[in-house]
């Protein structure tokens, strides 16, 4: 819907051609009704499955559809996918302040040992591994310019 | 000359000891950047261009093409392995050879991508010499209208995509369009969904859209449902396993004929028709399947089809800059530079006045892809190792490159943090159970969209008139129709049809 309005706001027309927004204003009033459907759809088979005569389908084994759903929700899962987000930022972030090579060795350590809960000595080795072959690959062989150490 | 002593000229000047040496470099470096992502084929050979500067100019060209179709065969290897596409040609290959992967089929997978890509690119190379130049002449006839009618049909197929419903896949697709929009508009200059920040002026990157729906979102996933300790793939542990089986291929052989020759027909034209090759490829051969199901499930056809035709494509597009001094995509512009660079204007008249580079780049060819073979399928039981790797450890190190890689495009914390959001999306639409494939196609198709519709309307002063006067657009707007007529009979007899 924001596609679409923005799009409007931007000109459908311009000088009897295509304007600006013609295309984001099409795309965004077909994706409205599109998602529209979608949901209607989804919401008619859950309510399906959810009759008195279909009981079983609405097991935790299946997602209202009718379909096997997957085991997507292990023991802080949600966690774990907060904490890469999170690190991962945090890499990016800490380039600019302390450098490349410390910023991916600290980031890769919390991720192998405090998300993973990798051995310490395996969290170490990969960290550390990982950090100088990437200097060495992108920095020194592929004159990529990741930022350094600051001195 | 007679087509047997431009051949024999050409073999003599690709397997003298130096242009050897600068095919294998070429494929080596190749390969290795194809794995990389985000550093693609056109960054490294504009960083290598200097190098050429003290070169022979038949060497430079013969190590720069190895760059260029080694990368495109390393690209595969990524998507195959752990789902991050190393360049945008082998996004596609996610789709089922990742699939392969996590059913301990990555070996069959890889040796199909690299079998495929073989015999694309012999195939393509005896299409050069036979057809190419004369096809050359005819793909410029193939305009901005005759473009624009085949990306209106690649839309309208693109739903076709999604192995799940095709709803969805619509939702997905119309996403991925909405996303190509943003930027600047092509005619008025105006900023469309930049929010005003500068950074989005150019609009989104497709690798780093790419790397984060597939790689980072496939990470997040996984990180949510799994175990910590658990091996994030299956690998297969006998030899035997490891290379494709004799159903593979048969099941493979149309998708490769099929693909080469798509591939082949499209990296000829000009406009980035030899990136929608693969997106063409497993669109044809979805289409064509009996069981279309099995796509997006671990298909090996969805491997074979898609990486023979951008391997073909990549061969095809040296033919017009040869022959016509025409690029047709970015990698080929800088080609043309480094051409250039040796005093050397390609055309009509390359092949008269410098046959030896002319015929000595094709048949180089020829000894570039038996390398790629030699250095890859040895090592295609290595690649599959790195499955035993611990998630634990796999997952950190995939999250690892991705940053690098996202940095490394265009040296911009913000390009990473696109990624990252690019990823929570793609875990999202897991999640919902959408699928980032349609998305990614469209948008691919997306940005040629409106810059092809632009352009056809300039050349019909203002008429849309154009797109049906000129036979090729007009046919291939035909086709649009039909499909979509088609689509709309079979929902009305599935509607009609009592159910069981």
């Amino acid at each position: 819907m924001f596609a679409a309005i923005e799009g409007r706001a931007l000109g459908l027309t311009d000088l009897g051609s295509p304007g600006p927004g013609l295309f984001p204003f099409l795309f965004g009033v077909l994706l409205t009704a599109a998602a529209g459907l979608s949901l209607c759809v989804d919401l008619v088979r859950v309510r399906r499955a959810a009759g008195p005569d279909d009981a079983r389908r609405q097991t935790p084994a299946t997602d209202g559809l009718g379909r096997d759903r997957p085991d997507d929700h292990a023991p802080g899962g949600g966690a774990r996918v907060l904490g890469y987000v999170s690190i991962a930022a945090a890499i990016t972030a800490g380039m600019g302040w302390v450098g490349f090579m410390p910023a991916a060795f600290a980031g890769l350590l919390a991720m192998v040992r405090g998300i993973e809960r990798m051995p310490w000595r395996t969290a170490l080795l990969t960290a550390g591994g990982a950090a100088v072959a990437a200097d060495l690959l992108f920095v020194r062989l592929l004159k990529v310019p990741l930022p350094a150490i600051p001195l | 000359m007679p087509l047997l002593d431009a051949l024999t000229l050409g073999f003599a000047t690709a397997l003298t000891p130096a242009n050897l040496l600068f095919c294998l470099i070429g494929v080596f470096v190749g390969t290795a950047v194809g794995v990389l992502p985000g550093l693609g084929p056109t960054a490294t050979i504009s960083l290598l261009l200097p190098i050429t500067f003290q070169m022979d100019a038949t060497a430079s060209i013969i190590m720069l093409a190895g760059i260029y179709y080694g990368a495109m065969y390393g690209g595969s290897i990524t998507s195959v392995l752990i789902n991050i596409p190393g360049e945008a040609a082998s996004i596609v290959t996610c789709i089922d050879g990742h699939r392969m992967a996590k059913q301990g089929r990555a070996g069959a997978a890889l040796g199909m991508s690299a079998f495929g890509s073989l015999i694309a690119g012999l195939a393509a190379v005896v299409g050069i010499v036979l057809i190419g130049p004369p096809l050359a002449r005819v793909a410029l006839q193939f305009g901005s209208p005759e473009r624009f009618a085949l990306v209106v049909l690649g839309l309208l197929l693109v739903v076709f995509i999604a192995t799940g419903s095709r709803l969805r896949g619509l939702v997905s697709a119309l996403v991925g369009l909405i996303l190509s929009s943003v930027g600047l508009d092509i005619v008025s200059g105006q900023q469309r969904f930049t929010f005003d920040t500068a950074y989005l002026l150019d609009g989104v990157n497709i690798v780093i859209l790419a790397m984060g729906l597939f790689g980072i979102g496939e990470v997040l996933a996984d990180a949510e449902r799994r175990a910590t300790k658990a091996e994030l793939l299956a690998a297969p542990t006998r030899t035997r396993e490891l290379l494709p089986t004799r159903d593979d291929w048969r099941r493979s052989a149309g998708p490769i004929g099929r693909g080469t020759v798509l591939g082949f027909v499209l990296g000829l034209l000009p406009g980035g028709g030899g990136l929608i090759s693969p997106f063409a490829s497993y669109l044809l051969e979805k289409r064509l399947s009996r069981t279309p199901e099995r796509f997006g499930q671990g298909a090996i056809e969805g491997v074979a089809g898609p990486e023979s035709a951008n391997n073909a494509a990549v061969q095809a597009s040296f033919v017009p800059l040869l022959n016509l001094g025409i690029p047709t995509g970015a990698v080929m512009g800088v080609v043309l530079g480094a051409l250039m660079i040796h005093g050397i204007a390609p055309g009509p008249q390359l092949y008269v006045e410098r046959p030896e580079l002319f015929w000595g780049v094709i048949a180089s060819m020829v000894v570039g892809n038996l390398m790629l073979i030699v250095l890859n399928v040895p090592l295609i039981g290595l690649f599959v190792r790195l499955l035993r790797v611990p998630a634990g450890i796999l997952s950190p190190l995939i999250v690892f490159t991705c940053i690098v890689g996202a940095y490394s495009i265009n040296n911009n914390p913000l390009d990473v943090v696109a990624m990252l959001v690019a990823g929570v999306a793609g875990w999202l639409m897991r999640k919902a159970r959408f699928e980032p494939a349609p998305l990614i196609v469209a948008f691919v198709l997306g940005t040629m969209f409106e810059s092809s519709l632009h352009q056809s309307l300039a050349m019909g002063y203002g008429s849309a008139w154009i797109l049906v006067e000129r036979p090729v657009s007009a046919t291939l707007l035909g086709i649009a129709a039909l499909v979509v007529a088609a689509s709309i009979a079979a929902s009305l007899v599935a509607a009609r049809r009592p159910t069981a």
